[in-house]
């Protein structure tokens, strides 16, 4: 098969997958126990207020018109309105997406390069004393749970060092958050790098152990292939076999790490929350609460969009560095 | 007399183990010519893989040449660092065909991709010479000259040994080491392989060091060889003489347990037993346990390297090198008067 008619092929299997969980998040929402118009009821609104709303967003129609108008709709680009602000959906995540992906999208990456730098060295250098207990700190920083190491960084960065604050992404005092400058003028002071530093740090300690573990266990696994030491009595230079090393090693960091990425578009729900972060993962959380579907229908799909073409980005890029899995002459 | 091409000197290497060291080759010596080709036999694990290693600098981690020496023309590597060899001898001087050519090739690189960083390593050719001259040992060694730029999974495992072999010749080096190179090959690949190393050496300027268990490879390729049981060589000689006049108990019996063609009925003789795991130094014969001719003496002393009926070129290391064969072959034909009576 030709690399075109692959991706060709791939993209169609990709949009049919995508249309399917569409469909399936659509329903599934609605199996759920309760509605926006119950919670509404339960929170004293009047009936005939609570049926009026009902027919106006046409929550009164069988389902399966609800289902067609929805799909026909986001196909325009509307993805429907918040049931809780009144405010379309989009208009509603955009931020708090935003601020998830400058948050977790940089960290996580941070933990993957400090993970595969580590990992690679600790394992070029097995049987020492560094390769065997190198380790040990990574593992107890990544198998604690996020919310532990939030709050012990917490207590020792903001509470007795008071370098930070302890939660929110700008102080009241920021100057610019105001409707007079751009939105993106706030994140561009010291303010914000402040609130930035102590949840970017949570999510570097916990994404770094395990690229460092695989990358560790690639390394030495490598070390030991006869191609390995093929290289090493062709004479090539201690340099260039640690490249070779790495090129080999890497692969299998290479495919987890957008699988670790698409945390970035959903949010990390809990470091979110200790660090009262306005993001996507926290917003989502509070949207499910309220039987919010339109907004909880299009995070999910929006999260599994990103899986989805991420994987497929993985596979072609695979084509790339590692030639035995291309889709060419094969 | 001119200097061997290489040289080993009364080698012992060992290797730590858990148990204490391990000896993997004791007192060993022989030497190869200038474009001599030079076969070394012997069976699984008496250490034939390991002084090739030695001599590429490639040892395992815990293994160390404990005592003796190895000349490259003349000089003594066996001190080198990993970086005087990488400078001075590998892929340059001494090439290596391995064991396991299968996977032996990067498989993320081209092969030419691996051939150019091979010689930007060692010489000044650039990209296109280097990958010109592997195209030309592409076609020595009978293999398409445009698939150069293959990936190694695109080969067979065949195709993929004689790529090995054209990369270890690309550089035109003076010492070929080549580590059971057909082992993995059906008898007409093998065939097919030593004809290209034989065409190779018609042209002279490389010797050959080959590695194998498989002796008769040794009497059609080579001009001299040496014979190898548990660490100790027992005898070398041109391989006619050890053809013809084996006079090392290990050697009349391994010849023993090859079948001839021209006795397509000859039963065939086993060497009984195990070969021993040599812990630390070896003061004896490594053979005694499993040789037939064996006397006390063979327990106390590691007999050493001497010439036989006075021939310089044919040293063998057996107290009893002299009364060996004379006993066999009276042996012998005793039994076949009465194997014919029956």
């Amino acid at each position: 098969m030709s690399r075109v008619r692959y991706v060709a092929f791939r993209s169609v299997q990709t949009v049919v997958l995508l249309f399917l969980i569409l469909t399936f998040l659509f329903f599934f929402f609605r199996m759920l126990p309760g509605s926006y118009a119950d919670l509404m009821a339960f929170q004293g609104a009047n009936e005939a207020t609570v049926e009026a709303m009902q027919e106006k967003w046409g929550l009164n129609d069988p389902l399966y018109v609800q289902y067609f108008r929805y799909v026909t709709n986001l196909l325009t680009g509307d993805a429907g309105s918040s049931l809780q602000f009144r405010i379309p959906v989009w208009d509603f995540v955009k931020m708090k997406i935003f601020n998830s992906l400058l948050l977790v999208g940089p960290a996580i990456t941070v933990g993957y390069i400090f993970g595969t730098l580590i990992g690679g060295f600790l394992g070029n250098r097995r049987g020492s004393k560094e390769e065997k207990y190198g380790l040990i700190p990574l593992i107890l920083t990544g198998s604690f749970p996020s919310f532990v190491t939030a709050i012990m960084f917490i207590i020792v960065f903001a509470g007795w060092l008071n370098l930070v604050p302890t939660s929110g992404m700008f102080g009241f005092s920021n100057p610019y958050n105001s409707s007079e400058f751009a939105w993106w003028r706030p994140y561009l002071t010291k303010d914000f790098a402040i609130h930035y530093a102590l949840p970017f740090l949570t999510i570097v300690a916990r994404y770094t152990y395990l690229p460092a573990l695989v990358m560790r266990t690639n390394v030495v696994e490598v070390l030991g292939q006869d191609f390995f030491y093929y290289h090493r009595m062709t004479g090539l230079p201690g340099e260039q076999q640690l490249k070779r090393l790495m090129n080999h090693a890497i692969l299998p960091v290479v495919t987890l790490y957008p699988i670790s990425m698409t945390r970035a578009i959903g949010g990390l729900v809990v470091i979110e929350m200790v660090f009262n972060w306005p993001g996507i993962g926290y917003a989502l959380v509070q949207a499910v609460f309220a039987r919010d579907f339109p907004v909880v229908q299009f995070v999910f799909f929006l999260v599994a969009t990103f899986v989805v073409v991420g994987n497929f980005a993985v596979d072609i890029l695979y084509g790339y560095i590692d030639p035995r899995v291309s889709v060419d002459n094969n | 007399m001119t200097t061997p091409l290489l040289e080993a000197e009364n080698l012992t290497v060992q290797y730590e183990t858990a148990n204490g060291m391990l000896t993997a080759v004791s007192d060993a010596s022989f030497t190869i010519n200038t474009s001599e080709y030079f076969g070394l036999v012997g069976e699984s694990g008496c250490g034939k893989s390991t002084i090739t290693k030695a001599a590429l600098g490639g040892l395992d981690d815990n293994g160390r040449i404990t005592a003796g020496k190895i000349r490259y023309k003349g000089e003594e590597i066996q001190d080198y660092t990993e970086k005087e060899f990488n400078e001075k001898l590998r892929w340059k001087e001494i090439s290596w065909i391995p064991q396991g050519s299968m996977n032996s090739l990067d498989p993320l690189q081209r092969i030419s991709e691996q051939a150019a960083m091979i010689a930007r390593v060692h010489t000044d050719l650039s990209k296109d010479e280097a990958v010109e001259r592997l195209r030309e040992m592409f076609d020595i060694v009978g293999l398409p000259k445009e698939r150069v730029t293959d990936y190694p999974h695109q080969f067979s495992g065949g195709m993929q040994q004689r790529a090995v072999i054209a990369l270890a010749l690309f550089l035109r080096p003076s010492l070929l080491i080549a580590d059971e190179p057909t082992t993995a090959l059906d008898v007409i690949m093998q065939d097919q392989v030593f004809k290209y190393l034989n065409e190779i050496k018609q042209d002279g300027e490389i010797g050959m060091l080959l590695i194998t268990h498989d002796i008769s490879l040794v009497f059609e390729s080579c001009d001299r060889m040496s014979v190898m049981h548990a660490g100790q060589i027992s005898e070398t000689g041109t391989v006619e003489t050890i053809y013809e006049e084996p006079h090392h108990p290990y050697t009349i019996l391994l010849k023993e347990a090859f079948p001839d063609l021209r006795y397509p009925d000859r039963e065939l003789g086993i060497i009984e037993g195990n070969p021993p795991q040599n812990m630390g130094e070896v003061d004896y014969c490594t053979f005694v346990d499993r040789c037939p001719w064996a006397v006390p003496e063979c327990q106390e002393q590691a007999p050493s390297l001497e010439p036989v009926g006075g021939d310089e070129d044919h040293p063998v290391s057996c107290f009893r090198r002299e009364e060996v064969l004379e006993e066999y072959r009276a042996e012998n034909e005793t039994v076949a008067q009465t194997g014919g009576d029956q």
